[in-house]
């Protein structure tokens, strides 16, 4: 057996999420081995869909001892690790992937890698903004605009309870990071 | 201090300088756009085309580098970011592409297969097929582990996937025959410090038609100017407009390896082969006695670089300290998958002569206290032949 799974021991959340499916982990992991590697990886990124290779070959590249998986979700392509990354991994991941995203081509796009705490919990996000003409309500990082009273401005007119925004610069542009305040 | 003279390196590269290269890096010293270079060069562009075995409209060169800017040339001129690779990778080498393709901002596919073993064909078709991949890249002869991986086969998976070929040639071209246009390779290179035992500094590549074709027609400029292929070639071939400056290349390193080159040459490829085979069969059997096993099976096994596991309970790298302070005979320990576990002895070039193995096997046996070894190694040399 790999020693990958050999080794490996169900967190907490896998072994709640097995219980509640009716999942025998262990069973699982001889029966089905990518199953179980999928049930038990770390999201360690969740990117828009041009950036998710950037944000997987770093993956392959930095860690050649994770398997690596995507899973298509609204937000974008969530990309996990087998075994998950830990907390200093993941530091050390950040320090790969950011001087990727900060090359001109993306830069340009006003491309950003950010890790962000909302009602969800704590995760890392590579996205590209929407244009404000192209915004049609929801979540997101939208701009650029020009300076921070035209990102408030634009706010102010567009974005609604129970959504709220902050205002940021990045890179000499002004952003809207629009967002749930309370949870559905 | 000038460091000893009596030195010997078995390792896998850096190999003994052959003397012909000695010579030539003392030749008087001449601006890199003087005619006497461009003529030199232009010697070096085909001899080069010899030793890679390459085909109409190629472009051969020497990149002013390592080996290892020889591939990431490669991979930054034959990809644009975002474009998917596949990397056919079982050892260190194999992983530094993957790094650098990740780096480029490439679309990197990883198939991965146990140090040791050779890459699976099989299985790189199936992921060909599925992957669809821009670029199929792979090492010739793993010289972190001592595979030697099928090429030939690898580029039929290549064209049938419609993607460039690229080859890392770096243990392999210049100690056996190598046939660039007959295998489907797009992009090749090595380093000058290999299997041509010219000093390091000087990457020699060369390009397929299909690649330079490729190059010309990139949305995005190559992302390192240095080793623009284009660039290069302006240098390196004349056209309407004559040659045109690009770098100060390293004239030294340029009359070194054009002399290392044309003595491989006029070795013959074959012979160089067969040099590499006898010296590292009967080096094999003498280490054999003592109680190493070679660490790669024998149909994968890299003819050039020689991977053996020590016996159980010797402290090998006490043992190759004393082999060098105590006898000046360098050897290799394990890198990436193998850092620990094997000494590799290097058959590239220079390296590869028997009078530089028995005075490694005499100094093994004196450090183990075994008497026998040199004999051991004559009795099984094979002679050579005429």
């Amino acid at each position: 057996m790999d020693p990958r799974l050999r080794d490996h021991t169900p967190g907490p959340e896998a072994l709640r999420r097995a219980a509640d499916d009716g999942v025998d982990l262990e069973r699982l992991k001889i029966d089905d081995p990518v199953a179980y590697m999928v049930r038990n990886a770390g999201t360690v990124v969740t990117a828009a869909p041009e950036l998710a290779h950037l944000a997987e070959g770093m993956l392959t590249a930095a860690f050649p001892d994770r398997q690596v998986f995507r899973a298509e979700v609204a937000e974008g392509v969530r990309v996990l690790a087998f075994p998950p990354l830990d907390g200093e991994e993941l530091r050390s991941y950040d320090r790969w992937l950011a001087p990727l995203v900060d090359r001109p081509e993306w830069r340009a796009r006003h491309a950003y890698y950010r890790e962000v705490g909302d009602l969800r919990g704590v995760g890392r996000e590579l996205g590209l903004p929407q244009g404000p003409d192209a915004y049609r309500g929801g979540e997101g990082v939208i701009g650029p605009f020009e300076d921070g009273a035209d990102a408030d401005a634009w706010a102010e007119e567009h974005v609604t309870r129970p959504l709220v925004h902050d205002s940021f610069p990045m890179n000499g542009r002004w952003f809207c990071d629009v967002f749930r305040a309370e949870a559905p | 201090m000038l460091p000893d003279d009596d030195v010997l390196l078995l390792t896998p590269g850096p190999t003994p300088i052959h003397p012909r290269a000695q010579a030539a890096l003392g030749w008087p010293m001449r601006g890199h756009m003087d005619p006497e270079v461009f003529a030199y060069n232009d010697r070096i562009v085909a001899d080069l085309r010899r030793l890679y075995g390459t085909g109409e409209g190629s472009f051969t060169s020497l990149l002013s580098g390592t080996g290892s800017l020889g591939m990431e040339a490669g991979l930054a001129n034959l990809l644009e970011p975002g474009e998917r690779v596949l990397v056919l990778s079982n050892g260190a080498f194999g992983e530094r592409m993957v790094e650098m393709a990740a780096r480029l901002g490439c679309d990197v596919h990883a198939l991965r297969f146990e140090a040791g073993a050779p890459v699976d064909v099989d299985a790189a078709a199936r992921a060909a097929r599925s992957l669809r991949p821009a670029l199929l890249a792979v090492v010739h002869g793993e010289t972190s582990t001592g595979v030697l991986n099928p090429v030939p086969e690898l580029g039929a998976v290549a064209r049938e996937a419609g993607a460039l070929f690229s080859v890392d040639a770096v243990t392999t071209v210049g100690m056996m025959p190598f046939a660039m246009d007959a295998w489907g390779i797009d992009y090749a290179y090595t380093g000058s410090q290999k299997c041509l035992s010219a000093p390091p500094g000087v990457a020699p590549v060369a390009f397929s038609a299909r690649a330079m074709e490729r190059v010309a027609q990139r949305r995005l400029p190559v992302a390192t100017w240095y080793a623009d292929a284009l660039g290069m070639r302006r240098y390196w071939q004349p056209d309407e407009g004559g040659r045109q400056y690009h770098h100060t290349v390293p004239v030294q390193l340029h009359w070194a390896l054009g002399e290392a080159l044309a003595a491989a040459l006029e070795e013959g490829l074959e012979a160089r082969a067969e040099r590499a085979r006898r010296v590292g069969s009967a080096a094999l059997a003498a280490l054999q006695d003592l109680g190493f096993r070679a660490y790669v099976p024998a149909p994968h096994r890299l003819p050039t670089v020689l991977a053996v596991v020590p016996p159980s309970g010797l402290d090998e790298a006490a043992v190759r300290r004393s082999l060098r302070s105590e006898h000046g005979v360098t050897v290799a320990g394990g890198l990436g998958p193998t850092a620990g576990k094997v000494w590799r002895l290097g058959l590239m070039g220079e390296n590869a002569r028997e009078v530089h193995y028995r005075r490694f096997l005499d100094a093994l046996g004196r450090v183990l206290g075994e008497a026998g070894l040199r004999e051991r190694f004559d009795e099984v040399l094979e002679p050579a032949l005429a």
